[in-house]
């Protein structure tokens, strides 16, 4: 985060020293990227909404995912169950209580986030690979639990959720509408993700993963570092869940396997780790792959011959892997990392450094 | 008193192969600290690959074994090189990642061969039927399969006793930079743990699809076999052939008590649970080793 | 020439107590150094570890070991390797759990709390083998040294502005004093991965004072260096004890330096304090020269 001034300037106090947009020029890009996201959807049409929807709910799922692995260390391949027990959650209160959607969100929130800090309990104990199986473990249990408590959750079937109810006036079952609402939320969660990676949790959990023992003798207690950074992170997934589910306007818990969650670390290895930037390429590049795909498969029908409907899956299983396998292989630090080289190309033109 | 004897019978025969897999988890970690997501669907393709040479092609059984065999060992050879050496000195998630998706890819892989979900061998290249002993009846194919297993692993562990190269693999198990400075080539010691990985995951592929059916559905063995891994501990053989029979065990117990009482699909579930239970208790396994941090 | 260092010599001493003023006045403005006043009174133990006896399967690391620090301070530990100083220091700070014996900071027993809220009580440590957040930059890790000092919640955090801006904004002045104090201000952005190993050492001892100590425990704070470096360490660990007023614990290998710069030393031998006293006595005592030199 010491990105320079422009030659000549400094910074004159401690506040102008941790600014994170420093000139004026960035300032106001800043806000003409926001203006701009509220704009897109008048612009494309009704497609385009579907994906930027997706794009903004999964951004905050891996935000989630950015705050546990990349921030905390801690390896997390459960991270899409926590997301489907967020859009339970709004089905079974909308269904069994009839709550309204604007009560069920923050509980959509705190339910996986207890529920994650339990699940984080294995935590304390243990590091590393260990931890990537009880969470691997969590995952399956969790989704057991929904497929099999029929009586609430109504199985494998899944459950009809119903849109936000109308708020200030906007009518919420057009999908530009929802766009605006999970939009302005999306852009909530990425400030308190931001100002959470540069505040004291933040700097607790950077230094749990990198020594976590010297952080225990420096005097930050690590069983609740860890214990919030999944709290905090499977609150995120429970919002995108719940976001997501919402659109859809139906959940089902087979959309939640483990496929999902190898998806959810992998494409945030890809988005790059440590860095909000990261996670939210890392989400946009998992939904344009995910439409892409479904573009590029009539063409594989074409190509392989004859009603090749496995061809799809395949497709997306074969390609994705090899995507994240490349990014690991040839560039482990991420989109991210590339796009800081390229921004600092671009300031320090023409020097190479 | 009946149903529990056949439970316990079974189980030590589908744990045989429960312990195949897991001594094939357990020879990568030894050897590279790199945990073998990727295993369970070495499973599939072995499978598949059987498949095709017996049904597809018609070849004899022992021909397609040998074909089978040296696609594991090409699959093993292929992962390591391409896979798995540029990834050495990154931070412990880049080999999760990476083995997680090729679990991921190898099952594509696996739908693009198979053109469809289960099907059957057809005629198992093991006998079928039975043998009635007392009150049990064994189906052959599961002693058959039990004493290969253990004929594997003997074999195994004859070869890393016995052989030089077992003793090159030894010390690599011990330490990576001490290997390389007594003369060991260690990158080599890696492609074997990884070609001997495949191998015998392939080979309990071939087992599995012909008792399971050859299909997707195959690699929630290789996951059971993580629970059973953990048990044991990560990096004990004695460990991983006492959980992966314990598992086996479990699993029929299981499915004979406890599935009629739950509700679903229980066979998947309960080692995860018995997983989390044991990585509560004692979570370096039973035989596994404690590692103690200096500062 | 000799106009030249001297020259250099008081303009460093002048710069230096300037950051020591600084430091003080900032650390006392808001929440003053609770060992302020300590000078005047008779200085009594602050740090009392007794009967300390720890083993590991059958190596006895620690066998019945006695050690006190007293107020104002600089106790040097030495003894040949394997001694169990570092392990004596580990069982202190609350790292290791003592099979016998008890630790006890200002009359309180601290024996088994764990290692954080040792470090709230004030009792801070540098490692050995350094243990820095290596993928921070210096003044992130000083400001997470400052950890048990900062006082907003998550929550406010998150939210960030008014309560944490301006938080944040006192921590970083606090810690450019300490940065202040330490010349460290030509690497205060570079991460510390990139760091020589006499700047990293440098930053640790940073990342202990930022925690306010009331004792510093200092684990070989000198390996590896050369005599500039050890002439610089020194330099700024007899100003922690004097100006600071924080009394010192020191694990060194360097006789020379101990002798120069400890008020009392304690020696182990095997897991044994073999002896104990100013550094006169010691440099005579046979004990000592046989567990170094080898008993004639």
């Amino acid at each position: 985060m010491n990105i320079n001034r422009p030659c000549g300037t400094f910074d004159r106090n401690y506040f102008q020293a941790k600014e994170l947009y420093r000139t004026p020029l960035r300032k106001v890009l800043l806000g003409l990227l926001i203006v701009g996201m509220y704009l897109l959807p008048f612009l494309t049409g009704d497609y385009g909404i579907s994906i930027l929807t997706l794009i903004c709910a999964f951004t905050i799922g891996m935000l989630g995912l950015q705050i546990i692995t990349g921030y905390c260390g801690q390896i997390s391949i459960g991270h899409a169950a926590f997301m489907g027990v967020g859009m339970y959650t709004v089905g079974i209160l909308q269904r069994h209580f009839g709550l309204s959607f604007w009560i069920c969100l923050p509980l959509a929130g705190l339910v996986p986030m207890f529920i994650g800090m339990m699940f984080g309990l294995p935590a304390l104990r243990m590091k590393g690979l260990y931890l990537a199986f009880a969470t691997l473990a969590a995952h399956f249990v969790i989704v057991y639990v929904i497929s099999n408590w029929r009586s609430v959750t109504n199985g494998t079937d899944g459950m009809w959720m119903k849109r936000p109810d109308v708020l200030l006036g906007i009518d919420f079952k057009s999908d530009r509408n929802y766009y605006i609402l999970v939009l302005t939320i999306t852009i909530i969660m990425v400030y308190l993700a931001t100002n959470l990676a540069r505040s004291k949790l933040g700097r607790s959990f950077v230094a749990v993963r990198d020594n976590d023992i010297a952080a225990e003798v420096m005097g930050i207690n690590i069983a609740y570092t860890k214990i919030m950074a999944f709290g905090i992170g499977c609150f995120f997934a429970g919002i995108a869940g719940a976001l997501g589910g919402a659109y859809y306007e139906y959940v089902n818990i087979e959309w939640f396997g483990l496929d999902d969650s190898i998806w959810y670390l992998g494409f945030l290895v890809v988005g790059g780790f440590g860095s909000i930037f990261g996670a939210i390429a890392g989400a946009t590049v998992w939904k344009v792959m995910d439409e892409f795909s479904t573009l590029v498969t009539p063409l594989a029908e074409i190509f392989l011959g004859g009603a090749a409907f496995y061809a799809s899956a395949a497709f997306s299983l074969v390609i994705y892997s090899l995507i994240i396998i490349v990014f690991l292989v040839f560039e482990p630090r991420g989109i991210a990392h590339r796009w800081e080289i390229v921004k600092r190309s671009y300031r320090l033109h023409p020097f190479p450094y | 008193m009946e149903d529990t004897i056949k439970s316990i019978v079974l189980g030590l025969c589908s744990g045989g192969i429960y312990a195949l897999l897991a001594v094939s988890y357990v020879v990568i970690y030894k050897s590279t600290r790199v945990f073998p997501f990727s295993q369970a669907a070495v499973l599939i393709i072995g499978a598949y690959i059987m498949w095709y040479c017996l049904i597809a092609w018609h070849l004899p059984i022992w021909l397609g074994f040998i074909i089978t065999c040296m696609g594991g060992a090409i699959l093993g050879m292929v992962i390591e090189r391409a896979f798995m050496r540029p990834l050495v000195g990154q931070p412990i998630l880049a080999p999760i990642v990476v083995t997680l998706c090729l679990m991921i890819l190898l099952r594509g892989i696996g739908i693009l061969m198979g053109k469809g979900d289960i099907q059957g061998f057809g005629e198992s290249f093991l006998p079928v039927g039975a043998w009635p002993v007392g009150f049990l009846h064994l189906p052959k194919i599961q002693v058959y399969g039990f004493i290969l297993c253990a004929a594997l692993i003997a074999a195994l562990m004859l070869f890393y006793e016995k052989t030089r190269t077992g003793l090159g693999m030894r010390v690599v198990h011990e330490d990576h930079v001490v290997a390389q400075n007594l003369g060991v080539n260690v990158k080599r010691i890696f492609q074997y743990s990884w070609v001997i990985s495949c191998i015998i995951a392939v080979i309990a592929g071939m087992l599995l699809g012909n008792i399971q059916g050859v299909g997707l559905a195959l690699d929630a063995n290789g996951l059971i076999a993580i629970a059973a891994v953990l048990f044991g501990g990560l990096e004990s053989f004695t460990g991983a052939i006492i959980a992966g029979l314990a598992i086996g065990i479990l699993q029929m117990l299981t499915i004979t008590y406890i599935s009629p009482l739950l509700p679903g699909e229980t066979t998947m579930m309960i080692p995860f649970v018995f997983l989390l239970l044991i990585l509560f208790i004692k979570p370096y396994g039973l035989f596994g080793l404690v590692r103690i941090e200096r500062l | 020439m000799a106009e030249i260092t001297r020259d250099i010599r008081k303009k460093r001493e002048q710069r230096y107590s300037y950051g020591l003023t600084l430091l003080r006045q900032c650390i006392e403005k808001k929440r003053p150094l609770t060992n302020f006043n300590a000078k005047e009174k008779e200085s009594k133990t602050l740090l009392r570890a007794e009967n300390i006896s720890i083993a590991f399967g059958k190596l006895q690391a620690l066998n019945d070991v006695k050690v006190e620090v007293k107020e104002d301070e600089i106790l040097a530990i030495i003894g040949p390797n394997g001694a169990g100083k570092t392990c004596l220091l580990n069982v202190m700070s609350g790292f290791y759990h003592a099979q016998k014996g008890e630790v006890f900071l200002e009359d309180k027993r601290i024996t088994r709390f764990s290692s954080h809220k040792i470090a709230e009580l004030g009792l801070c440590r540098t490692f050995q083998n350094i243990a820095l957040y290596t993928g921070l930059s210096v003044i992130d890790n000083i400001i997470a040294g400052r950890h048990p000092h900062i006082k907003y919640n998550f929550v406010a955090g998150m939210i960030y502005f008014p309560w944490a801006n301006k938080e944040e904004a006192y921590q970083r002045a606090v810690a450019e004093d300490i940065i202040d104090f330490l010349e460290l201000e030509h690497v205060r952005g570079s991460v510390v991965g990139m760091l020589a190993y006499g700047l990293r050492k440098r930053v640790e001892l940073g990342r202990a004072l930022a925690l306010e100590p009331r004792i510093l425990l200092l684990d070989e704070p000198m390996a590896g260096m050369n005599l500039d470096e050890k002439e610089d360490m020194a330099r700024f660990i007899i100003d922690i004890n004097e100006f600071l007023k924080i009394p010192i614990v020191l694990i060194e290998h360097d006789m020379g330096v101990v002798m120069d710069i400890a008020d009392r030393i304690v020696v182990l031998d095997f897991g044994n304090k073999i002896a104990e006293g100013p550094p006169e006595e010691i440099k005579k005592n046979p004990k000592v020269i046989g567990a170094y030199l080898g008993a004639e």
